[in-house]
């Protein structure tokens, strides 16, 4: 797939602005009626989906030639996918599909953003996106009584993540993770020094090679350990491994989960169970990558025709991703199932949820943009009389912890799996 | 002829160097409009000298002033659905008002809300709700502005119960082509937005008139709009997930989708059901976009198309009625009257719409407006609009017929959809005898026999329109239209002419869609 593979979708778009919003039908009022960080921020059309879109157009009908502005405008983007969510709501087309191919093209063509070429120099040498050393990739893990995958074989691979591996105040909600799998008597292993980066991030960043390389290198790793389910407690990884992964043909072969998945299931089956009372209000942010990135891939192979009476149709039919079958209730079931918790959603929540801001290497090149996103989600937090944020995410919980530090606020911002071993 | 330095470090100056850019890409962005494809054959207008982002009426008021002393064009938009919101001519420059986006009022004693240009009407609507009041959404969509200043003619799907926009607007604050600030209605004698017609200068008919201006009259900076009752819950609960949404109404709020057995019985019913004042939306929503509107795609929707067309379009011309009371003996009496006058008419209820799932979503996507792109670009690539008058509902109906009549061999020679002929959407105005019609019809410029039909249709359309006396169609933008429509129209023409340059004498307000001084 290349950018002129999308020509047909670039000539579709008619410019309705829905790419800017929340979708109508979910609009509460006049606040937190808008989906897409980068024009709210940056409000010229260009920011927005629609505009990326007519900019990509311009580009493949020779128009327009890169500046440094075009390039900056391409990456001031979380890739959120919010803006899909909302032109999918009326059409049947693909605009997140088209910013990931304007930025593979940008890749292709030279067109780097220095902030990226140093993360992306770091995966290559170092096998992360933290520009962190790999002989200290399993470091998180030290002291935990669980399988080495590279010398014992485990039912249940535990991926953490580039950000959990290496951001070292977040160890505790790995840690945590895999306390509460070991506590429910999951045989459950990790690989340390020896995991690898999932290729997501640097997917979408448009490093479409790496995304393949480490889709294979993670296959043939999880062959030789032999386990059955892949489970990570980040949203990013799980999207690449379970979505990513299966779109350039490399589907594992395993299960894979999010943490909150595997919890849940968990707590349903009597393994885990939240008794302490947790007596806080707190609202649940989705994860981009977890919730209406999060569902699965639908391959289709096929082209758009014309029917009857010129109407376009996808031949074979089409099945689209709407954001629909998001991971939004996992979750929301693991928070409902601990005493005392108080659950109150914002308005924006599950396939419409706000970004926190960090994604599609946003938090690397323009961090001020990053924070600024954050503090839109914590001022929507608020609203809801909230005292903490849960997410499920460590970049999320980054960048909205972050943002609150910046802020002096009060807000707490908390994994899901913290609060939960709190329960148990 | 790109802007002078001078000039353009005197906008900078204005609104800041974040908010102006003579970028290419941002430029190619704003210049490309899905209709201009049907018209040119390219998507890509004419681009723009700079765009700039003004955040107030003050910068707007200067930004207005230095075109004027540097002799540059300038066109505003909104949220800018259409190829009428670029320019149509060399060396101009773009206001975007997205940063002018507050909500400034909501009188609910008096019955108005006052906004900025790029408050959407979804935002104003549930803003309004939460006090028990609703307003008229364009039938274009809730994604649309909510400044009353803005569409074509400003019709929507509640517009019975609603009006519409020409009567909707109250006060406005108008930033001149020359840089002055006008205030209109009672809000140009410092008595506040309640009336556009004073104390005070009332110039509705030129600053709106028939249509509104298009851009060609100067920037609208805030308006207010006549605000209605609302007889549903403060907020509605929503379940499920995009596409499908799940809303929770009351039982005091209903629809029912009719079938007529003719064109006499459907006006008959129209005319009667205005007259009842029962409903809250009266909206000639065509077979082919409920297909659309109640599926979550496109080859769905085909397929209930094809499912329910033995039961509208085979057997007549069809309506959605949605009801709504305070109490649920005034729901009762309501849907009392609706069985009769339907019974009256010979009309049918379609099962579909019966049941209350898919009524609930039908209600809440058409009294919301939330579906327009995709009953209309879903499946196709581009939509046209003809006819539109403004006038009695029998006309308006009259305008629907003809509309279908004249489409049937496009159709069947498969160089546009096959919407099943009637694909006219409309609706009866304030409960009364007034009505708006306009004949959509679908296709897809890039197949040059498509485009070229759709040419046609429009042609056909416009040739009905003179020769049947049916009005001066909404379509009518631009010198060349208004030249052929005038001089039946009470020359019309020669006075927007006139206004143009009176109100213009630099000719700065960039009018190609509107009418430009010159003959």
């Amino acid at each position: 797939m290349t950018l002129e593979d999308c020509r047909d979708d670039l000539e579709w778009c008619s410019r309705c602005s829905m790419c800017k919003f929340i979708p109508m039908e979910v609009i509460s009022g006049y606040d937190f009626a808008t989906v897409c960080p980068s024009i709210a921020r940056y409000n010229f059309h260009s920011y927005s989906a629609g505009g990326k879109l007519n900019m990509a157009l311009a580009m493949l009908d020779g128009r327009i030639d890169y500046t440094d502005k075009l390039v900056e405008m391409i990456y001031q983007c979380q890739i959120c996918g919010g803006c899909d969510v909302a032109c999918k709501y009326n059409r049947d087309m693909e605009p997140l599909e088209i910013l990931y191919q304007f930025r593979i093209k940008c890749v292709g063509d030279g067109q780097l953003l220095p902030a990226h070429m140093v993360v992306i120099d770091g995966l290559r040498k170092e096998d992360n996106m933290m520009c962190g050393s790999k002989s200290e990739r399993g470091d998180w893990a030290k002291g935990l009584d669980v399988k080495d995958l590279t010398t014992e074989k485990a039912e249940v691979y535990f991926h953490a993540g580039c950000r959990y591996c290496f951001d070292k105040e977040l160890w505790p909600a790995a840690r945590s993770a895999v306390s509460l799998l070991l506590k429910a008597g999951v045989d459950v292993g990790i690989m340390g020094k020896d995991e690898n980066c999932c290729g997501g991030r640097s997917y979408e960043i448009g490093y479409q090679g790496e995304l393949t390389k480490y889709a294979e290198h993670n296959m043939e790793m999880l062959k030789v350990a032999g386990a059955k389910v892949l489970v990570t407690p980040c949203a990013d990884c799980y999207h690449a491994f379970k979505v990513l992964y299966h779109k350039i043909g490399k589907k594992l072969d395993v299960e894979v989960l999010h943490i909150t998945e595997f919890l849940e299931r968990l707590i349903k089956e009597g393994k885990l169970k939240p008794t302490q009372k947790v007596p806080m209000a707190i609202t649940y942010h989705d994860p981009c990558h977890l919730g209406r990135m999060g569902e699965p891939w639908i391959p289709w192979d096929g082209a758009r025709t014309r029917g009857s009476g010129q109407i376009i149709l996808h031949e074979p039919p089409k099945e689209f991703r709407r954001g629909t079958h998001g991971i939004y209730e996992p979750p929301r079931n693991i928070l409902k199932s601990i005493p005392g918790l108080r659950l109150v959603e914002m308005v924006r929540n599950r396939e419409r949820a706000w970004c926190c801001g960090a994604g599609g290497g946003v938090i690397d090149a323009f961090p001020d943009f990053a924070q600024w996103t954050a503090l839109e989600r914590v001022r929507e937090a608020k609203s809801t009389e909230a005292e903490a944020i849960v997410t499920a995410c460590p970049w999320c919980k980054r960048n909205l912890s972050d943002a609150v530090e910046e802020s002096g606020d009060k807000l707490r911002i908390y994994d899901i799996v913290e609060i939960l071993e709190q329960a148990i | 002829m790109a802007l002078s330095r001078d000039a353009y470090k005197a906008l900078e100056d204005i609104v800041g160097t974040d908010n102006i850019t003579e970028e290419p890409a941002v430029l190619d962005a704003y210049a490309l409009h899905w209709g201009l494809k049907a018209f040119t054959g390219n998507p890509f207008g004419l681009r723009h000298e700079a765009v700039l982002l003004p955040a107030s009426t003050e910068d707007v008021q200067a930004i207005v002033k230095t075109c004027n002393q540097h002799r540059i064009k300038f066109k505003a938009l909104s949220t800018g659905w259409g190829s009428m919101n670029g320019a149509g001519s060399e060396g101009v420059i773009q206001l975007d008002l997205r940063r002018m986006n507050r909500i400034l009022e909501i009188n609910e004693k008096a019955m108005y809300a006052v906004v900025e240009p790029y408050v959407i009407c979804a935002q104003l609507q549930a803003e309004l709700m939460k006090k028990g009041l609703t307003f008229n959404i364009i039938s274009a969509g809730s994604n649309t502005s909510a400044l009353p200043l803005t569409a074509l003619m400003g019709s929507g799907p509640t517009s019975v119960s609603t009006s519409y926009n020409n009567r909707n607007i109250l006060g406005v604050e108008w930033v001149l082509p020359t840089g002055e600030i006008l205030r209109t209605g009672s809000l140009g004698s410092g008595a506040g937005w309640f009336c556009g017609d004073g104390p005070g200068p009332s110039i509705r008919g030129v600053m709106r008139g028939y249509k509104a201006p298009l851009g060609g009259l100067g920037v609208f900076t805030k308006a207010a709009t006549k605000v209605y009752h609302w007889p549903g819950p403060e907020v509605l609960g929503i379940e499920g997930a995009s596409p499908s949404y799940t809303p929770k109404l009351p039982e005091t709020v209903t629809a029912h989708y009719i079938t007529f057995p003719s064109w006499e019985k459907f006006t008959e019913a129209g005319y009667k059901i205005g007259a009842s004042e029962i409903a809250m939306a009266c909206d000639k929503l065509p077979p082919w976009m409920l297909a659309l509107n109640l599926t979550e795609n496109g080859r769905e929707g085909i397929r209930l198309f094809s499912e329910i067309r033995s039961q509208t379009i085979d057997k007549g011309i069809s309506i959605l009625i949605i009801l709504g009371a305070d109490s649920q003996p005034e729901f009762e009496y309501r849907e009392k009257v609706l069985r009769r006058i339907t019974s009256e008419t010979g009309g049918e209820f379609l099962p579909l719409v019966e049941d209350p799932t898919m009524r609930n979503r039908l209600i809440w996507h058409r009294i919301r407006a939330t579906t327009g792109a995709r009953e209309t670009f879903r499946l196709m690539l581009s939509q046209g609009a003809s006819f539109g008058a403004c006038d009695s509902w029998e006309f308006a109906v009259s305008e629907a017929e003809e509309g279908a009549r004249l489409k049937k061999k496009y159709i069947e020679e498969g160089t546009i959809i096959d919407d099943g002929t009637d694909n006219a959407w409309g609706t009866v105005y304030e409960y009364g005898h007034m009505g708006h019609m306009d004949e959509l019809y679908l296709s897809d410029p890039s197949v040059p026999a498509s485009g070229q039909a759709a040419f046609a249709l429009l042609e056909d359309t416009m040739r009905a329109c003179m020769e049947k006396s049916l009005g001066c169609p909404q379509i009518v933008m631009g010198n060349r239209g208004h030249d052929v429509f005038g001089p039946s129209m009470n020359n019309y023409h020669l006075w927007a002419r006139k206004l143009k340059k009176a109100f213009d004498p630099n000719g700065v307000s960039e009018s190609t869609n509107y009418i430009t001084a010159e003959e």
